[in-house]
């Protein structure tokens, strides 16, 4: 039992330390800790991809998005942003 | 040009995402800026911002002014719309008791509920929700709590084997699982895939399994069997914390292989690879599924899978299948929810419990004390499916079946008339309905049959914490990249509102969804919005083996292989595989249906251009075997029937797909389609709802849900639809 607890002990410390640098990975803002984490990430994900590559996929990489005048002339036409939208008074 | 770190909620994954804003409006999605979560993106997302401003989006309350179903609305206010709906709620509920009003959502699209809706629910005074859930991970977890008390999630990151019981991430469904497969490949963990359909998982398999649709539970008592004649199991595991050792031996011996081989349509031999294979990994994962959540054996089959993960050791240990208790900085929905408001009386009358009670406050009401003494609370609704009403019950009540009427329906975020099993009786229980009220952002096929349809925002225009509602661990959170357009609100505006008007305003102390989400994370000691600044995931404790210090929150406070909540119910207490019944001649080929596709979640989507373009019409696969026997081709418009209903679809012949088995898509309908009563956007064409019955022989047992995996069908040749 106490070789367990001393096995628990190790661990649980040792735990926390990968704990901590793994959420320093999902914190949006950048710090001293985060910086070289992220990019020491950044640079194992990029070699994992290189070498499986499951992940390439041409519609989400070549994706430019939209603009805003597009989709507002999209889901308003010509009308006003407030207008009432289309089928709201249909009768059909 | 700014950026928001958001959640997509365009399916139930949850992807963290960047969403790109310009002009007040999201003009681009792209992956989340955290290297680790990068990859975890898939078409519908990158999609959102134009299918959420699609020109046919409800932006204002519709009121229906013609006859239900007729097409005809007036816009009004919300404040109007609200009024109303309260006075005539109060009306039903003076009139027939407050169990008259039923609830049904989806949870993962509406998602910023917060347990809100059920709250309200608890407070009026009526135990009748119903949710998508039930079909879908909700179940799973109830039924997982029955064997060990909680539910848990694959450790893919650690495992040294996998287990996909007809499960199949791909790279645009469930994609960040398709990413942790892949990746546990790559690491050398063993792969072991169970489908009929060769699916695209069995590729990386290293053991694929083509069972008959569903058989699952058939499969894992062979398992069971060699697992433990072989001597193969984690003897101290189960020495010290199981229960009914004995009794599933007994039970699995009534299984030997030959039988088994007989039911799956499996080899031996292979059975008993695979199930070696598993047994002796160093650590093995089996991750949820929705296919053994959809089947008439399903409680048995989940069930298996919880007690295969307890003989071989992989409860809560590394490289297992994890239990990741609340989030201990987060205001859990379960806690918001308030179940010990609803008086004992009102949650005896919960609809279905009398006979088929596993998902009911009656079918957990046994491990209460249990999950009071390990998890430190009475009620944990983990993934929202432990306290709900069976859905079938409800329709029928709501059809005027008894055993009580229920006259008031909402319906939030969710497309029920195409999301449960038998969808001519829940048309006939929506015709029958004194008021309905959805919260939706289309005029799907549910919507055009309510008295009021109130405009939902979407996941670009909320903030929102994301817990997997109990399940993932992770405290996750998504800032509001953009205002909703018109007036569209969240749900939790429309709980807080009615509540308000209906005198439950003390119980919804916060004002707005920022002031609840406030309240969840107070024990941080921060505002949500400075929380969702600084942190995109706030990690759980990864701790292990917690029996060890707590025991396991079921009655005997270990591991139940037989289960003594399931025995008190009135049920088998061990797992069993029950035959299919006979079908008539006719209907000599087997459909499955209830997947979705890489384009869609579930009954939406179908609306934006660019994910019509690539998959424009339902399509069945089948075989160029199955193709030869009903006389059909590639590209040919068919009818696919069963002894309830028929549909509509195209064929694309798949040499993927095994004889005698058709695979049918989930959800159809076309939004520009012809709206209004016998029309519904085509959803009486395509819907697969209407191919499920739902009488006994196609209903699991204990939960009561319907058999989406083998429906006896056949198929007629038919001309290219108008």
């Amino acid at each position: 039992m106490g070789a367990r607890k001393n096995g628990s002990r190790k661990k649980s410390l040792s735990g926390r330390a990968v704990a901590a640098v793994a959420q320093s990975l999902f914190t949006r803002k950048d710090t001293l800790l985060n910086r070289p984490v992220k990019a020491v990430a950044r640079f194992c994900v990029g070699q994992f991809h290189k070498y499986t590559g499951y992940m390439k996929d041409d519609m989400i990489d070549s994706d430019i998005g939209f603009t805003a005048e597009e989709l507002n002339r999209y889901q308003y036409g010509s009308g006003e942003p407030d207008a009432a939208p289309s089928g709201a008074d249909r009768t059909d | 040009m700014h950026t928001k770190g958001v959640l997509c909620a365009s399916c139930d994954i949850a992807c963290a995402l960047t969403a790109h804003v310009d002009q007040g409006r999201v003009v681009k999605i792209s992956h989340s800026k955290n290297p680790l979560l990068k990859d975890n993106i898939c078409m519908k997302g990158v999609y959102a911002p134009k299918g959420f401003a699609h020109p046919d989006r409800v932006l204002h309350p519709l009121k229906r002014v013609g006859e239900r179903g007729s097409g005809q609305w007036q816009r009004v206010s919300w404040a109007d719309a609200m009024a109303d709906i309260a006075s005539r709620l109060r009306v039903i509920a003076d009139k027939h008791g407050p169990e008259a009003l039923a609830v049904s959502t989806s949870e993962w699209n509406t998602s910023v509920d917060n347990g809100a809706g059920r709250r309200f629910l608890n407070h009026f005074g009526s135990p009748n929700w119903i949710s998508g859930v039930a079909l879908c991970a909700g179940n799973t977890a109830a039924v997982n709590r029955l064997v060990y008390g909680w539910f848990p999630f694959s450790d893919f990151a650690r495992t040294r084997c996998i287990v996909l019981f007809g499960h199949n991430p791909q790279r645009h469904s469930w994609t960040p699982i398709y990413n942790m497969i892949r990746a546990a490949k790559v690491r050398g963990a063993k792969i072991i895939v169970l489908d009929p359909r060769r699916n695209e998982s069995a590729d990386i398999a290293d053991c694929f399994l083509p069972l008959k649709a569903g058989t699952d539970a058939a499969m894992m008592l062979g398992w069971v069997n060699v697992i433990i004649n072989e001597g193969l199991y984690d003897r101290d595991f189960v020495a010290n914390w199981c229960v009914g050792f004995e009794a599933l031996k007994k039970r699995a011996n009534e299984y030997p292989l030959e039988r088994v081989a007989k039911i799956t349509g499996v080899d031996a031999h292979l059975i008993r690879e695979s199930a070696r294979m598993y047994a002796t990994a160093k650590s093995a994962a089996i991750p949820w599924t929705p296919i053994t959540d959809q089947q008439r054996n399903s409680t048995s089959a989940i069930r298996l899978q919880a007690i295969l993960r307890a003989l071989t050791g992989n409860v809560d240990s590394p490289g297992g299948d994890l239990f990741m208790p609340f989030h201990p900085e987060l205001v859990s929905e379960s806690e918001i929810e308030a179940h010990d408001v609803l008086p004992q009386a009102q949650k005896d009358k919960q609809l279905g419990a009398d006979k088929h009670p596993v998902c009911t406050y009656r079918g957990m009401e046994p491990l209460k004390g249990p999950t009071r003494k390990v998890w430190g609370m009475d009620y944990a609704n983990l993934v929202t499916g432990s306290y709900m009403a069976n859905p079938s019950a409800t329709f029928r009540a709501m059809a005027g079946e008894g055993p009580y009427p229920v006259k008031a329906f909402f319906a939030l975020g969710n497309n029920t008339l195409l999301s449960f099993g038998n969808m001519k009786l829940i048309h006939k229980a929506m015709m029958n309905q004194d008021l309905i009220v959805v919260h939706e952002h289309f005029k799907t096929p549910t919507a055009q049959l309510a008295d009021y349809i109130l405009p939902g925002d979407s996941w670009l225009e909320r903030p929102n914490i994301w817990t997997g509602i109990g399940w993932a661990g992770v405290l996750a959170t998504s800032e509001k990249a953009m205002e909703p357009p018109g007036e569209c609100r969240s749900v939790y505006d429309f709980w807080r509102d009615l509540a308000c008007r209906m005198g439950y305003s003390e119980a919804f102390p916060w004002q707005t969804l920022e002031d609840l989400l406030d309240y969840r994370i107070k024990a941080t000691g921060k505002t949500f919005n400075e929380f969702a600044a600084e942190f995109e995931y706030k990690l759980p404790d990864f701790e292990t083996r917690k029996y060890l210090k707590q025991g396991f929150a079921t009655p005997s406070g270990k591991v139940e292989l037989y289960s003594s909540v399931l025995e008190g119910l009135g049920f088998d207490p061990l797992p069993y595989f029950r035959e299919e019944p006979e079908a008539a001649p006719e209907f000599s080929s087997r459909l499955f249906t209830g997947v979705r596709e890489d384009e869609y979640f579930q009954t939406g989507g179908r609306h934006v251009p660019e994910l019509r373009k690539r998959n424009p019409e339902p399509n069945i696969f089948v075989n160029r075997n199955e193709a030869r026997r009903w006389n059909i081709a590639e590209g040919e418009w068919v009818e696919v029937e069963t002894k309830v209903g028929k549909v509509t679809m195209k064929t694309s012949i798949r040499e993927d797909m095994p004889d005698n088995l058709i695979r049918v898509p989930h959800g159809w309908w076309k939004p520009e389609m012809e709206q209004g009563l016998g029309k519904l956007s085509g959803a009486w064409q395509y819907a697969d709802a209407q191919l499920c019955p739902d009488d006994d022989d196609f209903l699991d047992r204990e939960q009561g849900l319907p058999h989406l995996r083998g429906i006896p069908c056949r198929i007629n040749r038919i001309a290219q639809p108008e």
